[in-house]
């Protein structure tokens, strides 16, 4: 289970300042909140999506969970299943698999010394590594390509060799960041239903998507973002019925519309 | 379960740079058969050269004049070189041609013109062309054939003048020339030449290269954010990465030996004398030099290591990475390179200098001195920069600033001005900063001019001191006025000084004179003081010895350090015992540390009652003039001066220290605001 208490986290941008008369006018900076003030909580066999329009700060939320970022304000706790709470940043990450379009692979490396290699940080034996990457090569379907380099991988290779990643040590919370961007519909249809089988194993999977046909079937809670903050929680069919529409997608629009729209 | 996790992803960095093609080909190919090709290529094409040049024909002009002057040169040009390769090739000409064009025409090489023929050896002018090799050498040749006849005419003339010519002609001594070098050392000294140079680049080589693509490499690659998922500390990735560079950098140079060991041997097979020397030469003599030299090597790769990634760290793309570290490349290496300038010799203040040090260790270790003291600060000093290094390297760059570009908001003078807040406090991370930039400055430049300059060097040494905290808080918009406790000070703070200046004088006097005499080891370089002002005026001295480190070490103690400590969460007290033991830490000598530090300690409570940098600024005036003073005037201080020296009764120690500690006391009771004889009247109690 995984329980998100109150986090925000500040960036600093420039900005260019009117009052100067220079060509190039000052910059200055400017601290504004990617995440403000954010609570949640997702429990074991959970689907919850992450929904947004782009800078809505989804990414900086989901690293946060990840433990890649900090958090300048409030808590990200991750229990383990028999409701211990996790104490050490650093091991909270053994319980979270992550994948984002920007967690590149080796190159250099085959899928296969790619497993192994994270097997062995995560302190997994060698029985062990070989009989789960062995699971995890007929799950995802990946005994043509396993030894290849991955630098000689096509798109939907890749993306499941990537998802191979986030498996390895079994993890129980999933944070997905949008990942079937760019994949066909036969490799985006093998990971939503991954997702699903997950989620029937009782693991928590989190996950950020612009495809909102893709969340009304999937998820079973949506946490909606706008400008660092909450503007809505709850089942795909609450939502729907508080804005009065039949599908997600006007959902979406009718709840950013009534926040001041879109910043793209 | 850490050594295990460090393990298995430096088995991973490892594997990923061995397994990059261009790395590879850049580190193997390149010393491996590039440089032999190279060198074999420019020796074949010396060699060639020289042949060319010494099978031919040297075109000589004579200008007409008696046909017996002619004929008479030509006689002796064509009897010098009869047993050689070369020849001339000899043709009249008239003297009403353009001597210059037939040179510059390459037509002739020299043009000889015999003046006033009428005499018994006529005069010889001998026109060539400096600019041309070939008309030079035929030119010197041409010289030494007339030479050579002038010299046999003059000998001719004194054979006929005196009888005993051959026993005059005799040598009257002999001159014997004995070389106490030995063979190795003859040898030593080329290689210790070369030797540091060559080590020092393919270090720097190895780990530039690497640590671009372990550290920014990474990033752009975008394989950086899946590593940091992982269950692994900041730490543990910063010293595997580490690591690699290190092990990389070391297998460079072991390469870049063996291509020139390679080199080395085939040169010298290919030499006449190869045999002769080989006869007792001992290589065996070098084996401590290489071992130390190894150790040294590898103490040095990692702090390039370490050097490399915190700049790479600090760049968002390879190719900032590259622009920041050209220079930091061409700094190291004139560091390297200004070890084989004449008469730069190693000694303590320069095995301080990083880099420097080493590639004059490397020297020394080959010219066969061994000198234990300074082989041992070289290690110590490198040591402690590696550490400093490597500390930087782990604390001030956490995964997620590199990964998510903002690298370096820990420390501020990476941001630009402009766009700093106003009345920034400094943070740890500038506290390190500014003392590394300090250590780095005043021990790079500083060390050399204190060396060069003695005095001088000394006053510059200050300025940097000083220059470094207040520009560095300038630049940083800090809150200057906190920082630096720009506040005047009461008047019974200032009185009080009085009391603690005199005290911890008198107090201190006594405990060098006891360390002195009990403790002779620690105290033998203890008179800098007279080392340092040697020379200098009383004036100068006064301003630069008492007036400048009240100024310049007062901004960075009680000012720029004590300063940021006081604003962060620690207790005041460490804050003062810190700020009194970096103090005297920066003193660099043992027996210096100790009374330093209890001055250190005193001058701490001093700025945290008054909150005025003046008072301590004061005492340091008072203190350092006093010295001053008693270095010039030791007539007047006669008695002053003899304590220092001499052997104290236990009794007389006592009474000393009591002394010293009661004026103490009485400065704090007259000075502090909380119990002060004038607590009532100080303006200070808003304090809180």
């Amino acid at each position: 289970m995984i329980r998100v208490d109150n986090i925000s986290k500040k960036f600093i941008r420039n900005i260019k300042s009117d009052s100067s008369k220079k060509a190039f006018g000052k910059k200055t900076k400017e601290e504004f909140y990617a995440v403000n003030g954010v609570s949640f909580e997702a429990k074991e066999g959970e689907i919850l999506g992450i929904l947004g329009p782009n800078g809505a700060g989804k990414t900086t939320l989901l690293r946060m969970l990840a433990s890649l970022m900090t958090p300048n304000d409030g808590e990200v706790e991750i229990y383990k299943a028999d409701g211990t709470l996790i104490e050490d940043p650093v091991d909270k990450k053994k319980y979270i698999g992550y994948l984002s379009g920007n967690t590149k692979l080796y190159n250099r490396f085959s899928t296969r010394e790619m497993l192994k290699i994270l097997a062995n940080v995560y302190g997994m034996s060698g029985e062990e590594t070989n009989k789960r990457i062995g699971f995890i090569e007929e799950v995802l379907e990946m005994q043509n390509f396993i030894d290849n380099r991955i630098e000689k991988l096509s798109t939907g290779q890749t993306q499941r060799a990537n998802i191979a990643r986030c498996l390895i040590h079994s993890p129980e919370i999933y944070i997905f960041d949008e990942p079937t961007l760019g994949l066909d519909v036969i490799s985006s249809d093998a990971i939503v239903n991954f997702m699903k089988k997950e989620k029937e194993n009782g693991k928590t999977v989190l996950y950020s998507t612009h495809y909102m046909e893709e969340a009304q079937y999937l998820c079973d809670h949506i946490f909606m973002i706008y400008k660092g903050k909450r503007i809505a929680y709850g089942t795909p069919a609450e939502l729907m019925e508080a804005t009065g529409t039949d599908n997600l997608r006007d959902t979406f629009k009718a709840l950013v519309n009534k926040e001041g729209g879109s910043d793209e | 379960m850490n050594r295990k996790i460090i393990f298995t992803l430096l088995k991973k960095e490892l594997t990923d740079i061995f397994r990059d093609t261009k790395t590879i080909i850049i580190m193997v190919i390149v010393p491996l058969i590039l440089y032999p090709l190279v060198f074999l290529g420019s020796m074949l094409l010396t060699s060639s050269l020289l042949r060319e040049s010494t099978v031919k024909t040297y075109n000589v002009a004579i200008v007409s004049s008696t046909k017996e002057t002619t004929e008479n040169i030509r006689l002796l040009l064509g009897e010098a070189l009869k047993n050689h390769e070369y020849h001339f090739h000899v043709e009249e000409i008239n003297a009403s041609e353009n001597y210059e064009r037939f040179i510059r025409d390459g037509k002739y090489d020299v043009v000889i013109s015999p003046q006033n023929t009428e005499n018994e050896y006529p005069n010889i002018i001998i026109y060539s062309l400096t600019s041309s090799n070939k008309s030079s050498t035929a030119r010197s040749m041409v010289d030494v054939v007339f030479s050579d006849y002038s010299d046999k005419i003059i000998e001719d003339r004194l054979k006929d003048a005196v009888d005993d010519y051959e026993t005059l002609k005799e040598e009257p001594f002999k001159i014997v020339k004995e070389d106490y070098s030995s063979k190795e050392e003859t040898t030593g000294m080329m290689i210790g030449y070369i030797m540091p140079f060559m080590m020092i680049i393919s270090v720097l080589m190895g780990a530039f290269t690497v640590a671009i693509d372990i550290s920014v490499g990474e990033k752009e690659r975008g394989t950086l954010e899946t590593l940091i998922t992982l269950p692994i500390s900041n730490t543990q990735m910063m010293i595997s990465k580490f690591i690699a560079v290190t092990i990389f950098a070391l297998f460079s140079v072991a390469i870049n030996i063996l291509s020139f060991a390679l080199m080395g041997i085939f040169v010298f097979n290919s030499m006449s004398f190869a045999e002769t020397f080989v006869g007792d030469f001992k290589f065996t003599q070098f084996i401590p030099s290489i071992l130390l030299m190894i150790v040294l090597l590898v103490l040095f790769t990692m702090f390039v290591s370490s050097v490399c990634l915190c700049v790479d760290f600090m760049a968002k793309s390879v190719k900032e990475a590259n622009n920041l570290t050209t220079p930091l490349m061409l700094i190291l290496m004139t560091g390297a390179g200004m070890a084989v300038l004449p008469g730069v010799k190693l000694n303590i203040g320069l095995a301080l200098v990083p880099i420097l040090n080493v590639s004059l260790l490397i020297k020394e270790l080959f010219m066969l001195n061994f000198d234990i003291s300074l082989i041992a600060a070289v290690f110590a000093s490198t040591l402690i920069h590696t550490t400093v290094a490597i500390y930087i390297m782990t604390r001030v760059f956490s995964s997620e600033n590199i990964l998510f570009g903002e690298g370096l908001r820990s420390v501020r003078i990476f941001e630009k001005r402009a766009n700093m807040p106003k009345d920034q406090i400094p943070g740890v991370g500038d506290i390190v900063m500014v003392f590394a930039l300090m250590f780095l400055i005043s021990n790079f430049a500083g060390g050399f001019i204190v060396l060069k300059l003695g005095f001088v060097g000394y006053a510059f040494s200050q300025l940097i001191i000083f220059l470094v905290p207040v520009l560095y808080a300038w630049y940083m918009r800090a809150d200057m006025k906190n920082i630096f406790s720009l506040e005047l000070p009461g008047i019974k703070e200032m009185v009080g000084v009085l009391f603690f200046v005199s005290g911890s004088y008198i107090f201190n006097t006594v405990l060098v004179a006891v360390l002195y005499n009990e403790f002779p080891v620690i105290a033998r370089d203890n008179d800098m003081l007279s080392g340092v002002v040697s020379g200098a005026g009383f004036i100068p001295a006064l301003l630069v010895i008492g007036l400048m480190p009240a100024i310049a070490e007062e901004a960075a103690f009680r000012g720029f350090l004590y300063g940021t400590l006081k604003n962060k969460r620690i207790p005041i007290l460490a804050t003062m015992v810190i700020t009194a033991v970096v103090f005297a830490a920066y003193h660099l000598n043992l027996l210096q540390f100790i009374y330093v530090t209890i001055m250190g300690l005193i001058m701490s409570y001093m700025i945290y009652n008054s909150k005025s940098i003046l008072v301590t600024a004061f005492f340091h005036l008072l203190n350092n003039s006093f010295s001053v003073v008693l270095e010039y005037h030791t007539d007047l201080f006669k008695n002053v001066k003899l304590l220092t020296t001499r052997k104290f009764e236990l009794k007389e120690i006592i009474m000393y220290a009591l002394i010293g500690i009661a004026l103490v006391v009485i400065g704090f009771f007259i000075s502090d605001n909380k119990i002060g004889i004038f607590a009532k009247r100080s303006k200070n109690k808003k304090e809180g």
